[in-house]
């Protein structure tokens, strides 16, 4: 099929017209900046702008007042995890090229903000619970392990790392800019958001146990001989349970934190903790 | 019942969504528009910013009078929400407010031609028939106020007229 | 030498910055640029991934929580390993100074985002003006003081900061250099703690015991652990879809009302 005869159609059709492919690919290479620049008081809002500024140009090319009102309004207060923002930014260039077309005070563009306000938080939700949390969690543990004996494969992780980066970020932009906002919206208020989100707190979380298993050390040296037979206190300890001591500190660091405790005073207890510990011979290198 | 008659020029968003749901213990939330009702882009866009437990119609001004006045609406938590001062007149005129709460809280920032509107505060912008429309309202409502957020404290909106 | 080791650490740092933020790579690409700053400096690359292996584990798990910024990893992980690279350390060297500089550094984002702060209200007056290149100059401008403040942070601390850095090491006693190694090792719990806090909830406790056992006693690879994470996860994730279905055919309807004619279930439970 052509781009021609795919152009008239536009719902439920994927297929990208030329003009939409243009903008669709510029749009995905300015949405990599949206981590840049933040500030308190906006998050990400100044960034979106300038992400979006030649998009709304294209899109307002007829009427700088449309233009600058859009550029006005999308500075609003904004933040979300980067990579899912493909998703919002797809719908939210959509939603201006309606408002251009509309005729004159048919389009309420109160419709763009709330759509903004009310995904950032979703997706927000699921990504950095998949991206910082479960994913990059992942790769960095894999990392390390090929890292700590210095095997390069460890670069293969890297091309393995950005597939879903990419791909959300580009497919993400393409469904919401083609299907628009109405199967988003069904997937949250159907609680496939939540539920996505819940099943990848739970993959985090099993990971997490085992890397406190493996990656945690707490090496006890302490033996002394009682009656003539050898005392080793890492021995006791294995024989309850393996890696007891690294599970126990990090459930202490975790109940810490949980009560606000602030993550640099945990930080500086536990590297204390290190030092006192192999001074007075229990544990050591 | 009616909890709070709302003007919004963004309809649902964070502030609304959370706060006020939260303060009025809100269950259900009538959008009062016309372009909102025929558009499914924004009705799905101001679904999204909706609280989870909250059910939302969005729905042409008349409609939402008669829901409004529906006598099965009485055991429920409502909020009235629309974007402008016409709306809201209509709907105060034919919803008796009672003691229900009136706010303006954002209005006339986003279109228009702000030049030649009256200043009333920060967030509260009005033309000349809005005004008087305004104060038509202030005559038809015993609690009506200006209140952005549920922690800002109420002003009677009368208050705010002073010298227009 | 020292002029172009500075230059090149300092380059490194620049660039962890950018491509940290850019489409977010760098969180998900750990060591690849290792082995290339090793061979710019004239350094065995393997040494270095092992070097950069025990600061990822010192750091690792660390990440936002609430508005607190804990440590610039980034940051400090790089000047760490160029530090323990040009000086030829151990990785424990690495870690001793990868934390505080991390830890320090915290406080040059704080100032260079109450900055941007300050410029919102710039941005928004070129809008109001209706000065698009103004806008992007001042976008620029910012980016640039971004990357260089970095940069110049790292070569300065490289060029100045070596001589004594190189005294400090050597004098470090043994016992003080174990307890460092101790202590390095410890430090991935705080890691494992904030994670945890992150994602906890009581219903995943199962799930967390599970990925521990299959280490602690199993000892299973990282690989085949998150393979049983997704698992689990994919587990739970038809269970509440069956749920959610279930839930909805018992009330007909339970999502919002689209229907702009007729009040739909509005008045309904």
């Amino acid at each position: 099929m052509t781009d021609a005869q795919a152009a008239p159609q536009k719902d439920n059709n994927l297929q990208l017209n030329a003009d939409e492919k243009k903008l669709t690919k510029r749009l995905f290479w300015r949405n990599m900046w949206l981590g840049f620049n933040m500030s308190y008081t906006r998050q990400q809002g100044v960034a979106w702008d300038w992400i979006h500024a030649p998009i709304y140009k294209k899109i307002y090319k007829d009427d700088p007042d449309k233009f600058w009102e859009a550029m006005k309004r999308n500075m609003e207060f904004y933040n979300t995890t980067p990579n899912m923002n493909g998703i919002v930014s797809g719908l939210a260039v959509s939603m201006e090229q309606e408002n251009a077309k509309a005729p004159a005070g048919t389009f309420d563009t109160a419709g763009i903000s709330g759509m903004k306000i009310g995904l950032m938080g979703p997706m927000a939700g699921i990504g950095d619970t998949f991206f910082a949390g479960v994913w990059g969690l992942i790769l960095a543990g894999i990392g390390i392990s090929f890292a700590k004996a210095g095997n390069m494969a460890v670069l293969l992780v890297s091309v393995i790392g950005l597939i879903p980066n990419i791909a959300v970020r580009w497919y993400g932009q393409k469904y919401s800019y083609k299907l628009g906002s109405k199967y988003i919206a069904k997937a949250v208020q159907d609680g496939l958001m939540t539920m996505f989100t819940k099943a990848t707190s739970i993959v985090g979380v099993t990971v997490v146990g085992g890397m406190i298993a493996t990656l945690v050390k707490f090496p006890l040296v302490f033996k002394t001989k009682i009656n003539g037979n050898v005392f080793a206190l890492q021995k006791v300890f294995d024989q309850i349970m393996p890696s007891l001591l690294p599970l126990a500190l990090s459930v202490i660091c975790f109940v810490l934190l949980r009560k606000g405790k602030n993550p640099v005073l945990v930080l500086v207890g536990v590297v204390l903790l290190g030092f006192i510990l192999t001074f007075l011979g229990i544990t050591g290198a | 019942m009616i909890e709070m008659m709302r003007v919004d020029d963004r309809l649902i968003h964070g502030q609304v969504a959370l706060l006020w749901t939260k303060q009025l213990g809100l269950d259900r939330i009538i959008v009062a528009n016309d372009k909102a009702a025929a558009s499914d882009i924004q009705k799905n866009a101001l679904l999204l910013a909706a609280p989870a437990k909250v059910k939302v119609a969005i729905v042409p001004v008349k409609k939402a009078i008669a829901m409004a006045n529906d006598p099965r609406g009485a055991r429920f938590k409502m909020l009235v929400l629309v974007n402008n001062v016409n709306d809201l007149y209509q709907i105060v005129q034919q919803v008796d407010p009672g003691d229900t709460k009136v706010d303006i809280a954002n209005v006339g920032r986003v279109s228009g031609d702000i030049e030649n509107k009256h200043k009333i505060n920060e967030t509260v912008y009005l033309n000349d028939e809005e005004l008087a429309q305004v104060k038509e309202i202030n005559t038809l409502a015993k609690n009506f106020v200006y209140q952005p957020l549920p922690t800002d404290s109420p002003k009677p909106f009368a208050s705010l007229l002073k010298g227009e | 030498m020292l002029l172009y080791q500075a230059f090149i650490i300092a380059l490194f740092v620049a660039w962890g910055k950018w491509i940290g933020a850019y489409g977010s790579f760098g969180q998900v690409m750990p060591f690849f640029f290792t082995p290339i700053l090793a061979l710019l400096l004239g350094k065995d690359p393997v040494n270095a991934l092992m070097i950069d292996a025990a600061i990822a584990l010192a750091f690792y798990g660390v990440m936002q929580i609430g508005a607190v910024l804990p440590q610039d990893t980034g940051f400090g992980g790089a000047l760490g390993l160029g530090f323990a690279l040009i000086l030829n350390q151990k990785p424990a060297i690495g870690v001793a100074l990868a934390v505080p500089i991390s830890m320090l550094a915290v406080v040059v984002w704080n100032l260079l985002k109450f900055w941007f702060t300050t410029n919102v209200e710039i941005f928004d007056r070129y809008i109001d003006q209706r000065n698009l290149r103004k806008f992007n100059r001042l976008w620029w401008i910012q980016m640039g003081v971004y990357i260089f403040t970095y940069f110049i942070l790292a070569f300065l601390a490289v060029l100045l900061g070596t001589h004594g850095i190189k005294a400090f090491v050597t004098s470090i006693p043994k016992p003080l250099l174990s307890g460092l190694t101790v202590a390095a090792g410890m430090l991935p719990a705080v890691g494992m703690g904030m994670l945890l806090k992150f994602v906890w909830n009581i219903e995943f406790l199962p799930f967390f015991i599970a990925g521990f056992v299959l280490a602690a006693y199993l000892k299973l690879p990282i690989m085949a652990i998150s393979l049983f994470g997704v698992v689990f996860g994919l587990v739970m994730f038809f269970i509440d879809r069956h749920i959610n279905e279930v839930k909805k055919s018992n009330s007909l309807s339970t999502t919002n009302n689209v229907n702009s004619d007729d009040e739909g279930d509005f008045f309904n439970d």
